[in-house]
């Protein structure tokens, strides 16, 4: 990458596999997903689809964090961002810049008191905590202010977006320190929404397999503190790994579907490569968007055959474990990425029994058989927005 | 950094590259679309805020040659204040009522403020950066600097950056330009706000 290194001080996550990064990386090792019935979200298709919610309800999860009020999105940020704040030893984040990608907002609150406000005319209900926005300014409240906040929101790719767009930050010197992911928790209006598009599976989710009937929507946060090398130097802070590459390209062919020959997904992929410098023989593992709809999943395996031909590097979808947590994913799988990089394991792909015609072997195995020093983590949205981000446990 | 082309839009009219012209009465980007003579049936699948971003773009880049190569040198990265609003309202009134619930998924898939850029993206064969941000107002200085960050990417050359903002019960706003990375610094916070004040330079 040219210019500034940007590397890695710190990671936090949350996800239907546990609350940090010790949890998380517990149940990868032992193959134990968090897609069960649906628990905490009022909702009238609670076992009719299987989802990955973090296991807690709010109230507790308020609790956990001393707090009066605050909904589910903002507290999942939250616990996220601590875990990775405190790991790279930062307790003052005023010259710190947050960026959070969300969609979700705080629309799952908005959801539990509408019905009765609009019993109720002349009743004003509160939807200050609403927006996107709202949320990423909670988190930064209960951290007591970031230098700069903003918030993504480009759908599935809005964390990675922002991890991309924090290095870019870095990169042209504007700051130091940045700390960037996503949050997001189940609501009615996408799980409703995504259900009339026929993309939910009623089964546990079997990305890259010929069986493969949709997704499972998860929720959670996934953060990384990243800095520049100078910076990370300047504290003493240790340095977990580097941000070596990403990209960013537009599918141009559907609203909602990728394109069968994976045009965004590939260029994403390449563009990563290029600024890293490396080629596709340099990469050790790829964490697949992998969502488990035929349509990704085929569009998906096209781009990757592509860029990397028959020899392709091991590649799985950690959606089987967490579901597919929309806008918070890229952060939540970087996270995961981070930590195949320092345990030097390989995540497995669960549910997978049949390959797909023309499609890929995803990872069974979870012991590498040669050094995992570079990975891509692939998270692709609707809008055909479409990001690579490219993780090594070294500089280039 | 320099700005090629420009166009305006408010309830007073339109401006394009300073010329201008009164705006249809009813829904503008449709009289123009059917006015223009397009061809392009998805069009009309689009909520508000897709038809009056990509009308928009339709007028600010008809002279352009080799239109619809497909490139990945171009991004579009818009900016508004409402997100998706005019489509959410609509959406909202498919789940309403828990006797007639009937959620569309052709309004659903546009409860998403960046499928605009998408849209723009799909028409042009663009395959570069696209961005959507949600910001308070107009902000000449966020949009000029979001653009010279966006070209500090060598693959990047051009983009399509603007304002397109829309919501119930309020009039379209936007100002879509077009910039690349030449040197002529007529880009910039001062031009951008005497663009969106007055529609022309």
């Amino acid at each position: 990458m040219k210019g500034t290194t940007v590397c890695i001080t710190g990671a936090g996550i949350v996800s239907a596999i546990g609350f940090g990064k010790e949890e998380t990386l517990q149940a990868l090792r032992q193959g134990r997903s968090g897609i069960a019935p649906i628990r905490y979200l009022e909702t009238t298709h609670a076992d009719e689809f299987p989802s990955g919610e973090v296991k807690a309800d709010t109230p507790s999860l308020r609790r956990r964090l001393g707090m009066q009020d605050g909904n589910r999105t903002t507290l999942l940020g939250i616990l996220a961002i601590q875990e990775a704040l405190q790991q790279a030893g930062i307790t003052d984040t005023r010259t710190v810049s947050l960026l959070s990608g969300t969609t979700v907002g705080g629309m799952e609150e908005t959801e539990q008191h509408y019905a009765e406000a609009l019993k109720h005319p002349g009743t004003t209900i509160s939807i200050r905590t609403h927006h996107c926005g709202a949320t990423t300014d909670a988190m930064a409240a209960f951290f007591g202010g970031f230098r700069h906040t903003a918030t993504l929101s480009t759908a599935c790719s809005s964390a990675a977006n922002a991890i991309l767009r924090a290095a870019e930050m870095i990169q042209s010197g504007r700051t130091d320190i940045c700390i960037a992911g996503g949050s997001e928790c189940l609501s009615k209006f996408h799980l409703n929404g995504f259900n009339s598009l026929m993309i939910l599976d009623r089964r546990p989710c079997r990305p890259f397999d010929a069986g493969r009937a949709g997704l499972n929507l998860g929720e959670g946060a996934g953060f990384l503190v990243l800095e520049s090398e100078v910076s990370a130097r300047r504290r003493k802070a240790a340095v977990l790994g580097w941000l070596n590459g990403y990209g960013n390209a537009c599918d141009a062919f559907h609203q909602t579907a990728s394109s069968p020959e994976g045009e965004g997904a590939f260029l994403a992929m390449r563009q990563a490569l290029e600024m890293a410098g490396l080629t596709p023989a340099d990469i050790d593992y790829i964490n697949a968007h992998g969502t488990g709809t035929p349509n990704n999943d085929a569009s998906e395996s096209r781009a990757v055959l592509r860029l990397f031909g028959g020899n392709y590097p091991p590649i799985s979808s950690t959606k089987a474990f967490t579901g597919h947590t929309t806008s918070a994913s890229g952060g939540i799988e970087a996270v995961i990425c981070l930590l195949a990089l320092q345990e030097q394991f390989l995540p497995q792909n669960l549910h997978f029994s049949e390959p797909m015609e023309g499609g890929l072997l995803p990872v069974q195995d979870q012991q590498p058989k040669r050094p995992v020093r570079h990975v891509l983590c692939n998270a692709f949205a609707f809008g055909g927005n479409d990001t690579s981000l490219l993780l090594s446990n070294q500089p280039v | 950094m320099r700005l090629l082309q420009y166009i305006r839009v408010n309830s007073e009219g339109i401006w394009l590259n300073g010329r201008f012209s009164a705006l249809p009465t009813g829904d503008w980007a449709e009289a123009l679309y059917r006015q223009d003579g397009i061809q392009y049936p998805k069009f009309f699948k689009m909520d508000h805020l897709c038809r009056i971003g990509w009308m928009a773009s339709e007028l600010l880049l008809a002279g352009e040659n080799d239109r619809f190569e497909p490139r990945t040198d171009r991004a579009v990265i818009l900016f508004n204040r409402s997100g998706s609003l005019c489509n959410d309202t609509q959406y909202q009134t498919t789940i309403q009522d828990p006797d007639n619930y009937f959620p569309s998924p052709a309004l659903f898939v546009y409860t998403l403020p960046n499928i605009v850029t998408g849209e723009i993206a799909i028409r042009n064969g663009y395959r570069g950066e696209t961005s959507c941000y949600l910001l308070p107002d107009f902000d000449a200085g966020i949009l000029v600097e979001t653009s010279r960050q966006a070209l500090q990417d060598p693959g990047t050359r051009s983009l399509l950056t603007g304002w397109v903002e829309c919501a119930p019960g309020q009039s379209d706003d936007l100002l879509l330009c077009l910039v690349d990375a030449e040197t002529e610094e007529n880009w910039n916070e001062k031009n951008l706000l005497q663009l969106y004040r007055y529609g022309h330079l």
